[in-house]
């Protein structure tokens, strides 16, 4: 058995934009978009500079529904230096850029191997002598969606002796918030008897086994709220007794984050304002120098629930804030595009000062507004809202059901969207009635 | 909570009022400003406090300036007893308890007999359940204006209340309903397009059309990376063509343009072999040479002619020269000759000056001669010494006549002086005499009168006379004649006055006339002028001589007392003297009168004395006139005395004249004797010198003079008579030598004349030079053109030379080429020049044919042009170049289109790597999910309340409303049977029997009221709750008639069974039917 080093990522989404940002200026939007090409090209450095033996891509290589000449180009320019240097890749295409969109790519040069929408394999060797040292096993979508548990047709050359890599894009035991593409359970891996499993598909990183490796390396840049902290792909070094050793290198160029504040005790919107910018100052000294995109999540209690709630003033703030950072990146200050750390949204969940339960039994029209309330929410446990509540959203959107484009927002409203929909909407009535009309005496 | 007692300590203008409160209802009724109103404000102000010096008029301060503050006795619910005091704060007084600085004071009795003080704020909550003052006096004390007051229904404090009782609310809740709409509004709007979603919607459907194109654009770019590859082997094929058809197409081509320049080629192979085989032998350039010497050949002989022309010229040039030997053998001697010439001539100019001038001297030496002496010659002249000697003497001579001259004239003037003093002296005594002689007779005739002769003696005698009339004047003054003192005094003075006035007359025109003829006869004025003056004071005297005619008179009186003794004896001596002086006094006068006339004071006075003389009693008078008379006289005698002295003088002086002048006569004399001795001598000088006896000195210096101007000339004349002769001596010599070299003197005159005339033989020695020049010029120029004639001769012996070799080359060539003559050499040399020049084309072509080209290709070339004709070839050539030009057309169409194929691609490359629109249509799309979180919050937050706004519309019917329609349906009779309150807005309306819901504004203004009042009893109702608080009426049935007004009792006696009611009313008919209406109700009258 021989020491190798390979490089294990996946899911690069080149070129693909960046999610639930505005306001931004032209400079930083081109460094944005630049962002996955950036980190990209790191990754191609690292495998250059820490001359790792091969390359393995687990799909998602670029979005074809976003067909990107752009991207096309710099992937082929990555290619290019990678030969130049003598480093093979192994790519297989996943449900962004299943094989079926052969149109939306250029033709991959000798030293990338793709493997096609069986499973083939090849063996990768040392490049500093040629010895073969790995078997690597893969398999590509042949559309954009696999429903198969294609994991199945991976198993273990006995003959051979060499490392046995396996390249697949799958959800491994369905996780939340992706397709469920070639769905397939962790022990489905474990049976095939390779020893590491390079798998792609899911962002979020994580190592689902040690032995054999199961490991999601993540996206190599966050692209959108969904996909905070660092990201990167993971270097593997393989020793002569098939030990292996993962480092992670943080490959993003933009990091996303979400910070918390509370509103408790905060009294004026300036008093915010400032929290708030202390909270991006103290953010960018973390930040080391990264760009970073930071949703403010408000929370707690307290009277600027009202401004935060009302769409105008907190867009005010919020633009204020994006203003300010916009100045340190406006062309006159060049190079600190860096240390940005751009304010990309607020989400308010905050509420008034008030006893809620309190209010609720008050015999007024609020009390009364919120006890429908309540009982809307309450009445089913099981997740769905009963019929009057879905009737109340519906009727509330009914004037976005008659628009071709907005009517799709609200058909993909899922349960807990609407169920946070009728909490803040409560929130908003509370804070409207209650504001204006003082609590009046204590009449008993 | 009732109230039981009203003590008013002093309260607007209400003061020590007690009133004690009974019964469920109380009337209290009083006439305008019995306090009713008052009262009212009094309750208030003891349950809240009184009201601050702000309000002024609320304050009711005491009109009598008692305490300001009263006591109210109150019962509460449960039985316990109330007694508030208060009292507004004296101005000077500290603050006690209380909420606006009363003085207040609270105790609380309760049922058990506790009595505790409490505070304000306890008292508020406990008694009035923490109502706000403001809705006290909205609800529980209504006057008119509270009660019209529909603002008062809007008061926030009520609202609140109302809302939480169920009936109101529905202004926040619009409001909120309204902000919630309104930014729902901004967000978004079915078919709006200004809307914020619907502008996002439009720049995302933008992004998307421009994202379409930008989607393209990879696949075009497959599609262009596939056209290229094609394109690119397309083009490969035919360049490959395109390289095949060209070189046929070229060698054709070279082939036709060729075609004429092989022809030629072809042409002139075939006349190189024509030409004879040894054409080649012909001696190199051998044409150009031949000719060469041909040229130089006749040039020779050309010049050589020339040369013989120019010689025979010349010697005939020689032969006309001819030389004169002799003449040039005397060139020497006759130069010499020549110099002399001038010499020559000179001298004979000399020669006639000098001859010229002898002739002049001889002239002027023989006038010289003359005019000495007539006699005199060149002896004469010569032995004539005029020695200095000579010349002093002469001098001597000259000065010794002129002192003569002199001395004679100097006598005769002083001669004629003398004669002439001789004759003015005589002139002068003469004159003297006579002057005396006029005086002596002046004295005759003035002085006649005088006796005496002698001057002396009548100077003696007037002395002793005065001193008599002295001493007379003395006795006459002393007596006076007074026997004829007045006659006469009448007398005289009748006389004198006549007198006087006569003679004034007389004296007056003589004063007018004697000057003016004195003026014209002597023309002397101022002689005139003095007696015209004199005349004038006589006049004068006259005049007063008239007027003091009576003083004598006077004067004689006074003289009365003198002794006539001694006067007679003065008188005696007077009479005796006076006439040895002067004869007769009458006489005298008469002598005189004549006279008087001219000699003014010399007359008159004798006169008048005269007359009065003769009478010895005009002594005085006589006295007078005698002393007058003396003393001009004396004045004559004087003057007289001088003129004799002056006589005697010039007498004397002309004596010594005379005397003088013979002197003189006698000096002059003797002076001339001297002077004829002297001239005797000078002329014996003269002759001894042959000089004329007549000569003067003077003219003898002259002669001096002349003779050595003689002298001078005398010598000049032999001088130039010598020099003549050495002239005229060299001359000769000069002529003759020109004779012996003159062989060509005059022919005729050579050796005979010495003399032949200077001219000719000047003219011969000229002409002879002349001619001798010539020869020499001659000469020259003979010498010259043989030096010529020789350089020419030498010339032609060269030019020999030359030819002779020319000759020898020719025949040279003519050897080498092998021919025999020029003709021959000729033509052969044509040949030879023809072929060469063939054999040089032929290599020309043959380069320009097959230079470039291989062997190959040249035999390629060689058979195609052998092969075809013209026209074939060029067909060939042209369908050739067509072929090349289409493949090349198509091959640059390829390019083109490669080339813009990969331009497409660079612009695709350049653009795809540019584009943002992703990025940004991500952007939009994140904003209008932002919007629409927004809108949907809101959207489902407004549906919640329209939702609880129905339920409250439509199930919960509002307590207050029912209970108020009750009152209001009461109180009409049953016309208006219920009150509503439309949510959302404040408006209330009142719905009609039959006419159904009518606003509150549109209402009449007694109903209105009944609404209102309606709807505060019902509030009161609900406000107090448990607590039931009394409740104050002012005066509010004014505007109700009858029926309404019974209405609006009965609904009070509903109320009042819960609260204790108060009302006030200035009506009696009011307080009539309260009393009629409600069975226990108190009146208290005010």
């Amino acid at each position: 058995m021989t020491s190798f080093r390979f490089i294990h990522t996946a899911d690069l989404h080149l070129d693909t934009p960046f999610a639930g940002m505005s306001g931004i200026n032209d400079r930083l939007r081109r460094h944005l978009q630049e962002s996955t090409f950036a980190a990209f090209g790191d990754l191609v450095d690292l495998a250059v500079s820490e001359e790792v033996d091969f390359i393995v891509i687990s799909g998602d290589i670029y979005d074809a529904s976003e067909s990107s000449l752009r991207a096309q180009l710099r992937l082929k320019e990555a290619w290019d230096k990678l030969g130049l240097h003598g480093i093979p890749v192994y790519v297989i295409h996943g449900n962004h850029d299943p094989l079926s969109s052969s149109r939306q790519r250029f033709v991959y040069p000798d030293h990338v191997t793709v493997f096609g929408s069986r499973v083939e394999s090849a063996t990768a060797v040392r490049r500093k002598d040629g010895l073969p040292v790995a078997v690597v096993s893969g398999i590509s979508y042949p559309t954009s969606s696999v429903t198969e548990n294609t994991s199945l047709q991976f198993h273990r050359d006995p003959s051979s002796s060499l490392y046995h890599i396996a390249l697949l894009h799958a959800n491994v035991d369905g996780q939340e918030g992706h397709d469920v593409y070639s769905p397939c359970s962790l022990s489905d891996l474990k049976k095939s008897g390779y020893d590491y499993w390079a798998l792609g598909h899911i962002h979020k990183r994580q190592i689902l086994c040690e032995a054999p490796w199961v490991v999601y390396p993540g996206n190599i840049q966050g692209r959108s709220m969904k996909e905070t902290g660092p990201k990167g792909c993971y270097l593997v070094d393989v020793n002569d007794n098939k030990e292996t050793t993962l480092h992670f290198y943080e490959l993003d160029h933009v990091r996303w984050t979400e910070t918390e504040l509370s509103i408790e005790h905060m009294t004026s919107e300036n008093k915010c304002k400032e929290m708030l910018e202390d909270r991006l100052e103290s953010l960018r000294s973390e930040s080391g120098g990264r760009t970073t995109i930071v949703r403010l999540n408000f929370t707690g209690r307290g009277p600027l629930h009202s401004m935060l709630q009302s769409g105008r003033d907190s867009n005010e703030l919020l633009q204020e804030l994006q203003r300010q950072e916009t100045e340190r990146i406006s062309p006159g200050s060049a190079s600190i595009l860096d240390s940005v750390i751009w304010p990309a949204s607020f989400k308010v969940n905050t509420g008034l000062d008030y006893d809620r339960s309190l209010l609720q039994e008050e015999n007024s029209f609020l009390g009364e507004l919120l006890r429908l309330s309540e009982r809307y929410q309450n009445r089913s446990d099981d997740l769905n809202l009963d019929l009057d509540a879905n009737a109340i959203i519906n009727d509330a959107l009914a004037s976005l059901m008659d628009h071709r484009v907005l009517r799709g927002y609200v058909q993909d409203l899922g349960e807990k969207e609407r169920r946070e929909l009728l909490q803040q909407a409560t929130e908003m009535a509370i804070s409207l009635l209650v504001d204006e009309e003082p609590r009046g005496g204590e009449v008993s | 909570m009732r109230l039981e007692k009203l003590q008013v300590s002093g309260f607007g203008h209400l003061h020590g009022l007690k009133i004690d409160l009974e019964g469920p209802v109380t009337v209290l009724y009083g006439p305008n400003e019995a306090g009713k109103s008052t009262i009212l404000g009094f309750v208030r102000a003891m349950l809240f406090g009184i009201p601050s010096r702000t309000y002024g008029s609320l304050r009711y301060e005491p009109v009598k300036g008692t305490v300001h503050g009263g006591m109210l006795t109150l019962k509460a619910d449960n039985g316990a007893q109330w007694v508030i005091e208060r009292y507004a704060q004296p101005p000077e007084g500290a603050a006690l308890s209380g909420t606006r600085g009363d003085r207040l004071r609270i105790t609380v009795n309760d049922a058990e007999g506790n009595l505790r003080e409490v505070t304000q704020e306890e008292m508020q909550k406990v008694l009035l359940a923490g109502m706000s003052k403001e809705m006290f006096k909205q609800l529980f004390a209504i006057s008119l204006t509270e009660l019209q007051e529909v603002a008062a229904l809007q008061s926030e404090e009520m609202n609140t209340f109302l809302f939480h009782a169920g009936i109101g609310g529905g202004n926040a809740i619009l409001r909120g309903e309204k902000k919630l709409m309104s930014e729902m509004d901004k967000l978004y709007r079915p078919k709006g397009r200004n809307q914020e979603v619907a502008q996002i919607l439009q720049s995302i459907e933008r992004l998307n059309l421009e994202a379409k194109t930008v989607k393209s654009l990879l696949p075009r770019y497959h599609e262009l990376l596939e056209e290229l590859s094609q394109v690119s082997n397309a083009l490969t094929q035919s360049e490959e063509e395109l390289a095949v058809r060209s070189q046929e197409a070229s060698s054709l081509y070279r082939a036709v343009t060729s075609r004429p320049d092989w022809i030629k080629r072809e042409a002139a192979l075939v006349e190189l072999a024509t030409l004879p085989s040894d054409s080649s032998t012909f001696p190199q350039q051998g044409i150009t040479r031949w000719n060469g010497l041909q040229d130089d050949k006749e040039r020779l002989m050309l010049e050589n002619s020339e040369l013989e022309r120019v010689k025979s010229k010349l010697q005939q040039e020689l032969n006309s020269i001819e030389l004169d030997a002799s003449l040039l053998n005397h060139e020497v001697s006759l130069r010499s000759l020549a110099e002399r010439l001038p010499g020559y001539e000179s001298r004979l100019r000399e020669l006639g000056d000098t001859q010229a001038e002898i002739k002049s001297l001889g002239v002027r030496i023989k006038q010289c001669l003359q005019s000495i002496h007539p006699d005199w010659s060149d002896i004469h002249l010569r032995s004539f010494a005029g020695t200095v000697g000579e010349r002093e003497l002469v001098r001597k001579y000259i000065s010794r006549f002129a002192a003569y001259d002199k001395e004679m004239d100097m006598l005769r003037s002083e001669r004629f002086k003398l004669e002439r003093e001789v004759l003015s002296l005589e002139g002068a005594y003469t004159g003297a005499a006579e002057r005396l002689e006029e005086s002596e007779s002046i004295y005759r005739k003035q002085f006649a009168i005088i006796a005496a002769e002698d001057r002396s003696e009548i100077r003696m005698l007037w002395s002793e006379i005065s001193i008599e009339l002295d001493r007379w004047r003395e006795l006459a003054s002393s007596r006076a004649t007074d026997r004829r003192a007045v006659e006469a005094e009448q007398e005289a003075g009748a006389r004198m006055q006549s007198l006087y006035k006569k003679i004034l007359g007389g004296a007056g025109v003589l004063t007018l006339v004697l000057p003016v003829i004195l003026w014209l006869t002597t023309e002397q004025l101022l002689g005139a002028a003095i007696s015209g003056i004199a005349l004038l004071g006589f006049d004068m005297i006259l005049w007063s001589s008239i007027r003091g005619g009576d003083k004598p008179a006077n004067r004689s009186k006074r003289r009365r007392g003198i002794p006539p003794a001694e006067e007679s004896t003065a008188e005696a001596r007077l009479k005796t003297l006076v006439p040895k002086l002067i004869r007769h006094p009458l006489t005298a006068a008469s002598g005189a009168a004549d006279y008087s006339t001219r000699k003014g004071i010399m007359d008159s006075t004798p006169v008048t004395d005269g007359t009065d003389f003769l009478l010895m009693e005009n002594w005085e008078e006589e006295e007078r006139l005698l002393r007058r008379l003396m003393e001009n006289w004396q004045l004559w005698a004087q003057r007289h005395e001088v003129l004799e002295t002056e006589l005697a003088a010039s007498r004397r002086r002309t004596a010594e004249k005379i005397d003088a002048l013979q002197a003189q006569e006698r000096e002059m004399a003797r002076r001339e004797e001297a002077f004829s001795s002297l001239s005797d001598e000078w002329e014996k000088w003269l002759d001894d010198r042959h000089l004329p006896a007549l000569l003067s000195p003077e003219a003898a210096l002259d002669v001096f003079r002349i003779a050595e101007q003689g002298r001078e000339w005398l010598s000049r004349f032999e001088t130039l008579s010598d020099k003549e002769a050495a002239l005229q001596s060299d001359n000769d010599t000069f002529v003759r030598e020109a004779k012996a070299y003159g062989i060509h003197f005059g022919v005729n005159t050579i050796g005979e004349e010495l003399n032949s005339s200077s001219a000719e033989i000047i003219l011969e020695v000229r002409q002879t030079l002349s001619s001798l020049d010539q020869q020499l010029e001659l000469k020259v120029r003979y010498e010259l053109l043989s030096a010529k004639m020789k350089s020419l001769e030498e010339e032609q012996s060269r030019l020999n030379d030359r030819l002779n070799r020319i000759l020898e080359a020719e025949g040279n060539l003519l050897q080498a080429s092998g021919t025999q003559n020029g003709e021959e050499f000729l033509r052969k040399g044509a040949d030879a020049a023809r072929y060469e020049e063939l054999d040089r084309e032929i290599r020309q072509w043959n380069l320009l044919l097959f230079g470039a080209l291989d062997k190959e290709k040249s035999a390629d070339l060689e058979t195609l042009l052998r092969s075809y004709t013209e026209e074939k070839l060029s067909e060939n050539a042209e369908n050739a170049e067509r072929t090349k030009r289409e493949t090349e057309s198509q091959r640059l169409g390829l390019q083109e289109r490669r080339g813009r194929i990969l331009q497409e691609m660079e612009t695709l490359e350049v653009g795809g790597r540019q584009g943002d629109l992703l990025q940004q249509l991500a952007e939009q799309k994140s904003l209008l999910g932002n919007a629409l979180d927004k809108y949907a919050v809101m959207a489902v937050c407004h549906e919640l309340i329209v939702r609880v706004r129905q339920i409250y519309e439509e199930e919960r019917q509002p307590a207050v409303l029912q209970a108020a329609s009750s009152y209001l349906q009461k109180m009409t009779g049953g016309v208006y049977h219920r009150i509503l309150m439309k949510m959302g807005s404040q408006e209330l309306l009142a719905e009609h029997r039959e006419h159904g819901p009518i606003g509150s504004s549109y209402l009449s203004r007694g109903t209105a009221e009944q609404l209102y009042l309606s709807m505060r009893l019902a509030l009161s109702d609900a406000v107090s709750g448990q607590l039931k608080l009394p409740i104050l009426l002012d005066d509010l049935f004014v505007n109700f008639d009858h029926s309404r007004m019974t209405g609006a009792l009965s609904v009070i006696k509903t109320v009042s069974e819960q609260h204790q009611v108060i009302m006030m009313t200035c009506h009696e008919h009011v307080a009539q039917a309260a009393t009629n209406k409600l069975p226990g109700c108190q009146i208290v009258r005010l």
